[in-house]
């Protein structure tokens, strides 16, 4: 894993904000109110994405995605709409609030549908001839040996 | 089984009657030629180089019979502008009822190209108000890193343009098992359900929205029909040797394809792309099974468009090729080599037919398509065989004189007779049934096309650069025969669609051996037969230019000179297609908007692309087993980036281990953001 030499949990979290583009005003803002919640963690990157998906999960009801597509879809999202500039507040609120879900949703971008699963069989390529030159060999064999 | 389905309006007897015309004239012209060949074979060879010679005839002379009278009847049919009879033509009102899925088989192309075109298309389909009745799905089986990143990035880009109505969606499969037709395979098991109907395109296939609402509509209308096949058109060519193929293409393409569809019917076949397949149909009859023995004749299915055609068939559904269905394109490999190296895949595809040809229950005239297929590349050795052993019989003469005089005496000497006119006849014969099919189209195309520049003066000379091309061709083909028939298979490798030129360097490379025969041959026969000189100079004189003819066709300026002079000019060059035109701006808009880093560089500096591809990962399916090695190896070079600023040389294997960890990417990602980071020593903590 890519080592990342830090000095305190302040540091990744602004790392990790400022990647999705907030201010480092902002970034730090926000670090002091979620710190707590994720200092004590193994993973902080992996702690952060945690907080996300409860919020996630309710912008995005309707869809059936793992929490790792959870997260990742609600930071496209969220970067797409110009998340940092306009909903900066709202991005690790809890409960979001109906505009912001609303701005979320209409960046969603459906790589694919849901399955609708089938089967296809492998269909046999049978040879019209084999069976027959294989009776002829095994009677002139035993033929021979008798 | 010759279950034809009952949707045919046509009688069996109509049908008998069609392929009755073509086979038996093929038969009986073959068994004409055959009888004058047998006169004039010279009296004094062996009777086994005779046999030889017959069976090589025969074979070579019924295949240009049946092209003749294949297009003969496509010739009449085009003239008197009959529909194919047999299917049933709905109006051009009706409604639709059934979602269609367009399909892009994609591996390694060029992702601006593949997305313009299918951004032509939505926008065409959108103006006939239709749009909302079709999905279009990217299958990307695309093995380069950073053409898969630059995919989703342009899709992004494609998904901000396209019309809301048309679903545009992306998925990429981590391993490509049996290439394009596993690519199409997976859909059908994951998506297909969804859809009626699905239509295949190629990355350079261009469909109109009213061709493709129109094929809807068809499938609609005859409830018993599996596929359609909208013959494709090329366009696009800029290079002599594309531009050539395109102009034969448009002019002596419809008379083929007409041809074709007279005889064959509901049981024609599939081309691979530019056709709409009934996906219940595809999923109950085309799973391909892997052929027993190892590769290049057992394996997975590689020219798998004939088998899904026969197998459709098999099942009692019917096939379509349909000359009237207009507005299908593709494009033309834009040099001689590449058209060889597609040439390559094709012929070890078609070659391993033979496993398949026999095959129980498939109708027999989808055991034809296969005939057809395994004899577009046998009858190059075939071909070549025949001149060889000419060749041999006169070289005999010269060094075993013929003996008049035998230990038996006789009151006569043994006269070797030479029937000299009797071969030119045959040989005038051969010349006009290759020949005489390429003026019907001509007759066609004038018909059509009255205000057409140019067009007898460019077939003129098309005949004349074919024919010298041909013998480059038969030497290629052969060797790929031989080489398939020594057990050497074929790597799946991106088709150029490009016109770059062939160098003098690549075309030395690839042509010396061509050169070398042509020039070895000619001094032979001049020096041993010199009565075959002038007999194999058509030949000879292709093989000892063949590398300024490949340089030469290969460029776009000498393409471009000959169109304003209107050689091999086509109405497509004189008014481009809307359609290409608006391909041609998409491709412009998306050059523009693809950035400049790729691959994880990309992933590292964007973050909206980054966070959609870590959320389409799951759809790719899991990631490829990668060594240790690779995986630390990928993980050091990215450290030493991030944190020295040394560029990393990442492998193919290393950088697509890391395009499945987002975990790592964002770890890295965030470093530079780091307050600290250049201050970070090595012994603090690590995350």
């Amino acid at each position: 894993m890519v080592a990342i030499n830090i000095q305190s949990a302040d540091d990744i979290i602004s790392a990790y904000l400022k990647y999705l583009k907030f201010s480092d005003k902002q970034a730090r803002k926000i670090a002091a109110t979620i710190k707590e919640s994720v200092a004590e963690q193994h993973d902080i990157v992996q702690a952060i994405d945690n907080l996300l998906i409860p919020q996630a999960r309710a912008i995005f009801s309707g869809m059936y995605l793992t929490d790792e597509q959870l997260a990742a879809l609600y930071k496209f999202c969220f970067l797409q709409a110009g998340g940092a500039k306009k909903w900066g507040g709202d991005f690790f609120k809890q409960e979001p609030s109906p505009a912001f879900a609303e701005a979320l949703r209409k960046e969603v971008m459906l790589n694919a549908p849901g399955y609708q699963m089938s089967h296809m069989r492998q269909q046999k390529i049978e040879p019209v001839l084999r069976h027959h030159f294989k009776l002829k060999f095994w009677h002139f064999k035993g033929s021979k040996n008798g | 089984m010759d279950n034809i389905p009952q949707a045919f309006a046509i009688s069996r007897y109509e049908i008998f009657k069609r392929r009755f015309k073509v086979f038996g004239l093929m038969l009986i012209s073959t068994l004409l030629a055959t009888l004058k060949w047998i006169t004039v074979l010279p009296t004094d060879v062996a009777w086994f180089t005779k046999a030889v010679l017959i069976v090589l005839f025969i074979l070579t002379f019924a295949w240009i019979s049946l092209f003749f009278w294949s297009s003969w009847f496509g010739f009449w049919s085009l003239l008197r502008k009959k529909h194919v009879p047999g299917i049933v033509w709905p109006s051009k009102e009706a409604p639709l009822q059934s979602r269609t899925a367009l399909l892009m088989p994609v591996y390694n192309e060029s992702t601006a190209g593949v997305m313009a075109n299918l951004l032509a298309i939505a926008k065409d389909l959108e103006r006939t108000g239709k749009e909302e009745y079709f999905d279009i799905f990217i299958l990307s089986d695309t093995t380069n890193p950073k053409i898969w990143l630059d995919e989703e990035c342009l899709w992004m880009q494609a998904k901000k343009i396209i019309s809301p109505k048309i679903n545009l969606y992306y998925r990429r499969r981590a391993k490509n098992t049996a290439r394009k037709s596993g690519n199409i395979e997976d859909f059908c098991n994951k998506w297909g359900a969804s859809y009626k109907f699905m239509i295949i395109l190629d990355a350079d296939s261009l469909m109109s929205g009213e061709t493709l609402v129109q094929m809807v509509r068809l499938m609609e209308a005859n409830p018993q029909t599996g596929i359609i096949q909208a013959p494709p058109m090329m366009i696009n060519a800029h290079s002599l040797f594309a531009r050539i193929q395109q102009f034969a293409g448009r002019v002596y393409g419809p008379i083929v394809s007409a041809g074709l569809a007279y005889w064959q019917l509901g049981d024609s076949n599939y081309w691979g792309h530019n056709a709409i397949i009934r996906v219940k149909a595809f999923i109950d009859c085309c799973g391909l099974p892997v052929l027993p023995g190892k590769a290049p004749f057992g394996g997975h299915i590689l020219s798998h468009d004939f088998v899904e055609a026969a197998l459709i068939r098999r099942g009692g559904w019917a096939a379509w090729l349909l000359p009237e269905l207009k507005g299908s394109y593709e494009e033309c490999p834009p040099t001689m080599i590449d058209f060889a190296a597609r040439d390559r895949r094709w012929c070890q595809g078609n070659l391993q037919h033979i496993k398949v040809l026999l095959s129980k229950h498939l109708h027999h005239v989808s055991r034809i398509h296969f005939t057809i297929g395994i004899m577009s590349y046998l009858s190059s050795p075939i071909w070549l065989c025949f001149l060889l052993v000419g060749l041999a019989i006169a070289l005999g003469r010269e060094f075993f004189p013929p003996i008049y005089f035998t230990e038996t005496r006789t009151l006569f000497p043994m006269w070797p007779v030479f029937d000299k006119i009797g071969t030119i006849a045959l040989f005038a014969l051969s010349l006009f049934m290759l020949i005489f099919p390429k003026f019907l189209g001509l007759i066609i195309y004038k018909i059509n096309n009255p205000k057409s520049q140019g067009a007898l003066k460019s077939t003129l000379t098309e005949i004349v650069i074919s024919a010298l091309i041909a013998p480059i061709m038969m030497m290629f083909q052969s060797k790929f025969v031989l080489e398939i028939i020594s057990g050497k298979s074929v790597s799946w490798n991106t088709q150029n669609r490009g016109g770059d030129g062939t160098s003098w360097r690549e075309a030395w490379n690839r042509h010396f051996w061509h050169m070398t025969l042509g020039i070895a041959t000619t001094i032979i026969v001049f020096r041993y037969a010199p009565e075959l000189f002038w007999w194999m100079l058509p030949i000879t004189l292709g093989l000892m230019l063949s590398i300024p003819i490949s340089v030469w066709s290969s460029r776009i300026s000498v393409g471009q000179k000959a169109l304003k002079r209107h050689y091999f000019q086509i109405p497509e060059e004189v008014q481009l297609p809307e359609i290409a035109v608006m391909a041609h701006e998409y491709e412009q808009k998306l050059e523009c908007v693809l950035p400049d880093a790729k691959g994880v560089m990309l992933l590292l500096n964007a973050p909206g692309i980054f966070a959609l591809h870590s959320f389409m990962l799951n759809v790719n399916g899991p990631a490829p087993a990668v060594s240790k090695d690779i995986q630390d190896e990928a993980q050091i070079k990215l450290e030493n980036f991030v944190n020295h600023g040394v560029e990393p040389d990442f492998s193919r294997e290393e950088e697509i281990f890391l395009l499945y960890r987002p975990d790592i990417i964002q770890r890295a990602a965030m470093l530079p953001l780091l307050s600290r980071h250049h201050a970070a020593g090595a012994e603090a903590p690590q995350q």
